[in-house]
């Protein structure tokens, strides 16, 4: 491949990058845009609810309040699903998904009708059972997830512990998509009587909260359809979707998977702090193991890994062209001027250093060299695309969490790495560059007639200035 | 007291469970049953084999130990591409020098038990971590990771204006679009850091519409925690499994063996199909260092002499003692401080700010990367590699720009005048 396409392919990959870069950008704008609060409402589908649009501007006081709600709500239901536990597994893994979810809604939408205007216990009762029926047909949705997850592992060993922890999860979800059920079911009929019902079930009051909490009605109907959509199993949801046509997202539901999202990151952050403690614990049974399997090696067989001789070796590569060039540049400035001890003894050191490198080669060239005596077919000692690593220590075994206090200080950090990479980048070319023109170099100049002048500059900028500035060549036709 | 054999392999086939569970999470194909692993001790027909070999060449090509090239090269052999990535981890075994077409090792020796071997190889050298670190960086969008920007090898470049104008052009162009990556960094990492910032609780109760991007990212957070809740299950049982591991062992060693082959299958230095590019580099490299005398060594020879070089022996190069004295003379050699290449930020507030972990004897640069650290100590790191690399990229151009000077200087006519 020659250096033209090498460096054109650089700037691919500097492309590819900045691809990549603009998609995290726009994930996390569209995360943001979902997190954080927004004056002005868009609606998808309009509605007749248009009673709704008066409710958008609440009151960040009430939109505590409704978080509280849910929460208790959520609560409420998991009390419930506590003394359901063994019917959970199996309506995970049963097959008929449909009959259980068109009965309950059509248990609801009875119990809607016969809870128009009453607040009685028994509607409470009812409706929680029906929200506890949704849960379970919505937990199918959910499951299917959990259950692509451990269907991966190959039949013959019961799951264990995961399921339990994605179980209690799925709960969460459907709570969620299960008040937006039932929220929605509830717009088409009388929209005052769920909620009213709903709202009983709580210690804080709720008629004044009336049309705060209609509103959640609304939103509710949008996360049904985002459940419809976004879930595997699209015809459980069918039965359900169907009502989704109203109006605005409000808060509510939204709110509660914002929620949701927060406390999951908040998990994952302290479960990273776990595996962390962890990590420095030192696991004596396995480098025991490693030794005694390397007692079953070859004699010479070298220590470590063929990546790791190759990565020595890329080291040992730059370290000595950097010391040959600390090298000239040390004898340049000598010959000017009489010698000075002071360089007299760099220059010794360097050479110690060189006789250091040298020696230190050696050994590592004999791993090569018995790495290459033993290898397969299809090992490869050369760096390939994935496994080169520019620098010079062993890949981290996961990856390190890094705190920061400020953004600035993000910022800053981010912005290193980025220069350090991309100076990385210049220094490989520039090296490249050199590799591949020296050679050419002595060819240039005594050649017959006018040596290329052009060339010549193009070289020395390339070469001496990374291609930004340009010398001048005068030609000197005096010769005295 | 002693317990019962029974409790014993229960204990053990949990623990197996759990690393079964972790595998399938990591996105590892073909995990066995657990049971599975205990007939493999004592030798297996040959479904559990096959078991094994789809286990090994699953995990091997999850975690690109083995390459596609490689893959594509070997076909669908997979006793080949799973000797293949063991080699590439270190890893030797008998039956993995087994003569072409021939018999799958010495004589029938072979059994499930030197898969399970080679499995508990993989896990001692930290496979699993890979494995999860590149499941982490599937389902976690708010990593950082680095910007893989190493360019491929090359050869020759025409010496003509036409191909250095362009080469010109080129790389002005790559320079701009370093200018627009760094810029473009800084955007994705306000919004970075306005995400994470979200993470804590507010006060003020949130959004106004639900959004499927939202639901995707919490089902992707939410594999990441059950992920590392399974590696957190594993890391605590993880010792039955070595002790049990001790115990294959036993049973592989206890067997008469055939005598290791204490050479190689083919006694000459093979070459790989890239050409032992990287030694030949490292070669020429030393050719240029001063020797004991001030000789002008740095005289560049010509690439004639690098090829009859690059296959035969070393022999100017000193021959080193064993080496196991490689690892002090590492570290005597100055690295670059750095960075591991991917890692995750974390937002503090409140909480005081914990020291990191000091870091563990590590082989090659003597300091291992801690699990945990500061963004300021991050920061130093890399100002530290900064400024080394910009010494060592201006050397460079100050020794190229003097040779090129010294060139010119010997002609009459010209005179170069640098800018």
């Amino acid at each position: 491949m020659s250096l033209l396409s090498m460096v054109e392919q650089a700037i691919k990959s500097c492309k590819a990058e900045q691809a990549k870069i603009n998609g995290s950008i726009q994930l996390y704008r569209e995360i943001l845009q979902a997190l954080t609060p927004q004056s002005k409402i868009d609606f998808e589908e309009s509605d007749s609810a248009d009673d709704a649009v008066t409710d958008t501007d609440t009151s960040p006081g009430e939109k505590e309040d409704i978080e509280l709600l849910e929460r208790a709500l959520e609560k409420a239901l998991r009390i419930r699903t506590g003394t359901e536990p063994p019917k959970k597994d199996s309506t995970k893994l049963s097959a008929h998904q449909r009959e259980p979810g068109t009965t309950g809604i059509a248990s609801k939408e009875g119990m809607q009708a016969s809870a128009a205007s009453k607040n009685n216990q028994t509607t409470i009762r009812s409706n929680s059972k029906s929200v506890s029926l949704d849960r379970k047909e919505h937990k199918r949705p959910g499951s299917s997830v959990s259950s692509t997850l451990s269907s991966k592992s190959s039949a013959g060993y019961k799951p264990g512990q995961c399921k339990t922890t994605s179980n209690r999860n799925m709960i969460q979800n459907c709570l969620v998509s299960s008040t937006g059920t039932m929220h929605h079911q509830a717009v088409r009929k009388s929209q005052q009587a769920g909620f009213h019902d709903l709202g009983q079930l709580h210690t804080s009051a709720l008629h004044s909260k009336n049309r705060t909490i209609r509103s959640n009605v609304l939103s509710g109907n949008d996360l049904g359809k985002a459940a419809a959509i976004s879930t595997p199993s699209s015809n459980n949801t069918a039965p359900v979707s169907h009502t989704v046509g109203s109006g605005a997202q409000q808060n509510g539901i939204a709110s509660d998977q914002t929620a949701k999202w927060k406390s999951l990151r908040r998990k994952q952050n302290r479960l990273w702090d776990k595996v962390a403690a962890l990590q420095r614990k030192p696991v004596p049974g396995r480098s025991r193991f490693m030794e005694r399997m390397r007692a079953t090696f070859p004699k010479d067989w070298p220590r470590g890994s063929p990546d790791q001789t190759r990565a020595l070796v890329d080291r040992l590569t730059r370290q000595g062209h950097d010391q040959h060039c600390q090298t000239k540049e040390l004898l340049a400035k000598q010959t000017p001027g009489a010698a000075t001890e002071l360089d007299g003894k760099s220059l010794e050191r360097l050479q110690m250093a060189a006789a250091e490198l040298q020696n230190f080669a050696g050994q590592v060239k004999q791993e090569w060299e018995a790495w290459d005596r033993w290898r397969p077919e299809g090992g490869c000692l050369c760096p390939s695309g994935a496994n080169y690593v520019l620098g010079d220590e062993m890949i981290a075994p996961l990856p390190p969490t890094i705190t920061y206090t400020t953004e600035a200080e993000l910022r800053e950090l981010e912005k290193l790495r980025m220069r350090v990479a991309v100076l990385q980048q210049e220094i490989y070319l520039e090296q490249a560059l050199m590799d591949s023109l020296s050679p050419q170099l002595s060819s240039l100049l005594p050649g017959p007639g006018c040596p290329k002048i052009s060339v010549l500059r193009d070289v020395y900028s390339l070469l001496g200035e990374g291609g930004q500035r340009f010398p001048a060549i005068v030609l000197d036709s005096e010769t005295d | 007291m002693r317990r019962s054999k029974a409790a014993v392999s229960v204990e053990v086939k949990q623990v197996i469970g759990a690393l079964c569970r972790l595998l399938a999470a990591t996105g590892v194909e073909a995990v066995p049953a657990p049971e599975t692993f205990r007939r493999a001790k004592f030798g297996g027909g040959h479904e559990v084999e096959d078991q094994f070999w789809q286990l090994l060449l699953s995990i091997l090509q999850t975690a690109g130990i083995v390459s596609s090239e490689a893959c594509a090269q070997l076909g669908g052999e997979h006793r080949k591409l799973v000797a293949a990535g063991l080699w590439q981890t270190g890893y030797h075994a008998d039956w993995m020098c087994g003569r072409d077409g021939g018999e799958g090792g010495e004589g029938g020796r072979f059994s499930s038990r030197d898969l399970l071997l080679a499995l508990g190889w993989l896990l001692a050298a930290g496979t699993l971590e890979k494995l999860l670190t590149q499941r982490v960086q599937q389902l976690d969008k708010t990593l950082l990771t680095p910007a893989p920007l190493t360019p491929q090898l090359s050869t020759e470049l025409q010496l003509d204006s036409a191909s250095l104008r362009k080469l010109q052009w080129l790389i002005g162009c790559l320079r701009h679009q370093g200018r627009t990556l760094l810029s473009m960094q800084e955007e994705r990492t306000r919004l970075l850091h306005a995400v994470l910032f979200a993470t804590f609780p507010s006060p003020v109760s949130s959004s106004d519409q639900s959004s499927t991007v939202l639901r995707k990212d919490c089902v992707c957070v939410q594999q990441l925690c059950d992920l590392l809740e399974a590696y957190l299950n594993w890391k605590q049982v993880e010792i039955v499994l070595w002790t049990w591991m001790d115990s294959v062992v036993d049973c592989h060693l206890t067997d008469p063996v055939v005598e290791k082959p204490t050479h190689a299958p083919n006694g000459s230095t093979r070459v790989c199909h890239h050409g032992n590019r990287g030694l030949e580099k490292l070669e020429d490299v030393l050719l240029r260092l001063p020797t004991g005398q001030m000789s002008q060594k740095g005289q560049r020879r010509g690439r004639g002499d690098a090829d009859d070089r690059g296959g035969g022996g070393g022999e100017r190069l000193q021959g080193g003692s064993d080496t196991t004295s490689l690892p002090p003379l590492l570290s005597s050699l100055p690295s670059l401080p750095s960075l591991p290449q991917v890692y995750r930020a974390r937002l503090q507030t409140d909480r005081s700010v914990k020291h990191s972990s000091h870091p563990a004897e590590g082989p090659c640069s003597g300091a291992k990367a801690p699990e945990e650290l500061p963004a300021s100590e991050a920061a130093q790191l890399l100002l530290q590699t900064e400024a080394l690399l910009l010494e060592r990229r201006d050397r460079q151009r100050l020794a190229n720009r003097m040779q090129l000077q010294e060139m010119v200087g010997r002609l009459d006519e010209l005179v170069l005048i640098p800018p």
